[in-house]
């Protein structure tokens, strides 16, 4: 699990498979992180996977209206879906774009405590849910959120084990 | 003695909540300190919100609390400012936190995350951490 | 404009306050049940329950608001139940490792009895 920088934009120069644009307004998010976890569902991810995406885009969500934006209710905001397959199995990768203030990328987990109010616990969720998440500055506007959950079980770390590339490096010849 | 015991403090709190009830408690100040859990549930939050490493000590303390959902905020709280965990989770056995909290006085004491006050732990609990 | 946000319903019985909240319960809906765990609260009642039965979503802004209400019941010294977790409800709890911080009951009767 990483939430970090990185030079990744997860999105491997290709085009997106499934690419939602919404409103910053609360009113979407059911349908937004539904519409994410009824495409996993069908990719074959479990029902359980499906609950974990469906929690982690809402909370990722939830943290670009109340603080990228400011509440502000008429803002967008990009989801993309891609599926891919590297050398641990099937996974989905779900990029989180957002035109609000950039902020400093190791700063972003603080800026989701007001919301949580008892701190942390969004980010909590999302890095407990899913097996990547990298938060990053996008070129010229906003932040943007790479998500990746895989079909099998979560990869344990093994520092050891042939120089195990980061899950988020793997697979992606970034352009 | 640094006997900063959390039993008194837990009947301090207890009395507090017996007061509240009365309405006669003089109002308590936000700090990691307080004996009332929600002024205490504020400080961990403003502490995070505001990334004040100068709270760190006061955090690492609180993560022997005997209240879990102090515990949980606390270390949501670290973990929100120095970016670690140290293995800890509030929800595990006693002994198996003591374990990361001597990681916790550790990593404070060393000077990772600044020049800090040390981490006033209760005697009782920082036996583990003693050969 | 709260009750198109979240129905609760609200029943007092013997010194106890049950809240049950219907539909989802996150960003949207915290702020209107976190209201009506104030006025249970103002109540100085001996048992809150919040019957989840009826809550089919809840993410961090609900679990937010339950723990912030912990904390004030221990204040109070009021016992704050938490019944009726369907299995998604539950599962942010445990994600959370909350599930343990809370005293959680299968179903409203048990929690009031």
């Amino acid at each position: 699990m990483n939430v970090g920088t990185s030079g990744n934009n997860g999105t491997n120069g290709s085009t997106p498979h499934l690419r939602l644009q919404m409103l910053s307004n609360p009113l979407y998010l059911s349908g937004a992180r539904e519409l994410v976890s009824s495409v996993a569902k069908r990719l074959g991810f479990p029902d359980t996977a499906c609950g974990q995406i469906a929690l982690a885009v809402d909370e990722a969500l939830c943290n670009v209206m109340r603080h990228g934006y400011d509440r502000r209710e008429d803002a967008p905001i990009w989801i993309s879906v891609w599926p891919f397959t590297d050398e641990h199995g099937d996974a989905l990768r779900i990029v989180i774009e957002d035109e609000a203030k950039q902020v400093d990328p190791a700063a972003i987990k603080s800026r989701d405590l007001e919301q949580i109010r008892p701190g942390g616990l969004g980010v909590h969720i999302i890095k407990e849910v899913m097996d990547d998440a990298v938060y990053e500055k996008r070129d010229a506007v906003g932040m943007r959120l790479t998500l990746v959950k895989r079909k099998a079980p979560k990869p344990t770390p093994a520092p050891t084990a042939t120089s195990a590339p980061a899950p988020n490096a793997s697979g992606n010849s970034d352009v | 003695m640094a006997r900063v015991a959390s039993t008194p403090l837990l009947a301090l709190a207890m009395l507090c909540g017996v007061a509240a009830l009365s309405g006669c408690l003089p109002s308590e100040s936000v700090s990691l300190q307080a004996r009332d859990p929600v002024k205490r549930m504020e400080a961990i939050v403003d502490a995070a919100e505001e990334h004040d490493r100068s709270q760190i000590p006061g955090l690492v303390k609180l993560l022997d609390s005997d209240d879990p959902a102090t515990r949980m905020l606390a270390i949501r709280s670290l973990e929100e400012i120095t970016g670690e965990t140290h293995g800890y989770d509030h929800a595990a056995p006693r002994l198996q936190r003591d374990k990361a909290v001597d990681e916790w006085v550790a990593a404070v004491e060393s000077g990772k995350y600044g020049q800090l006050s040390p981490v006033a732990r209760d005697e009782r609990r920082s036996r583990s951490s003693q050969p | 404009m709260s009750d198109e946000t979240l129905q609760v319903d609200v029943v007092e019985q013997a010194g106890a306050v049950l809240l049950a909240p219907q539909g989802e319960l996150g960003y949207n809906e915290a702020p209107t049940l976190r209201q009506y765990l104030k006025q249970a609260h103002d109540k100085k009642p001996t048992r809150i329950v919040v019957d989840l039965a009826n809550v089919s979503y809840m993410n961090t802004p609900g679990v937010a608001t339950l723990v912030e209400s912990l904390q004030i019941s221990k204040r109070n010294r009021t016992r704050l139940i938490l019944c009726g977790m369907n299995d998604k409800v539950r599962a942010i709890f445990e994600i959370a490792r909350l599930n343990t911080v809370f005293e959680i009951m299968a179903d409203r009767d048990s929690a009031m009895a």
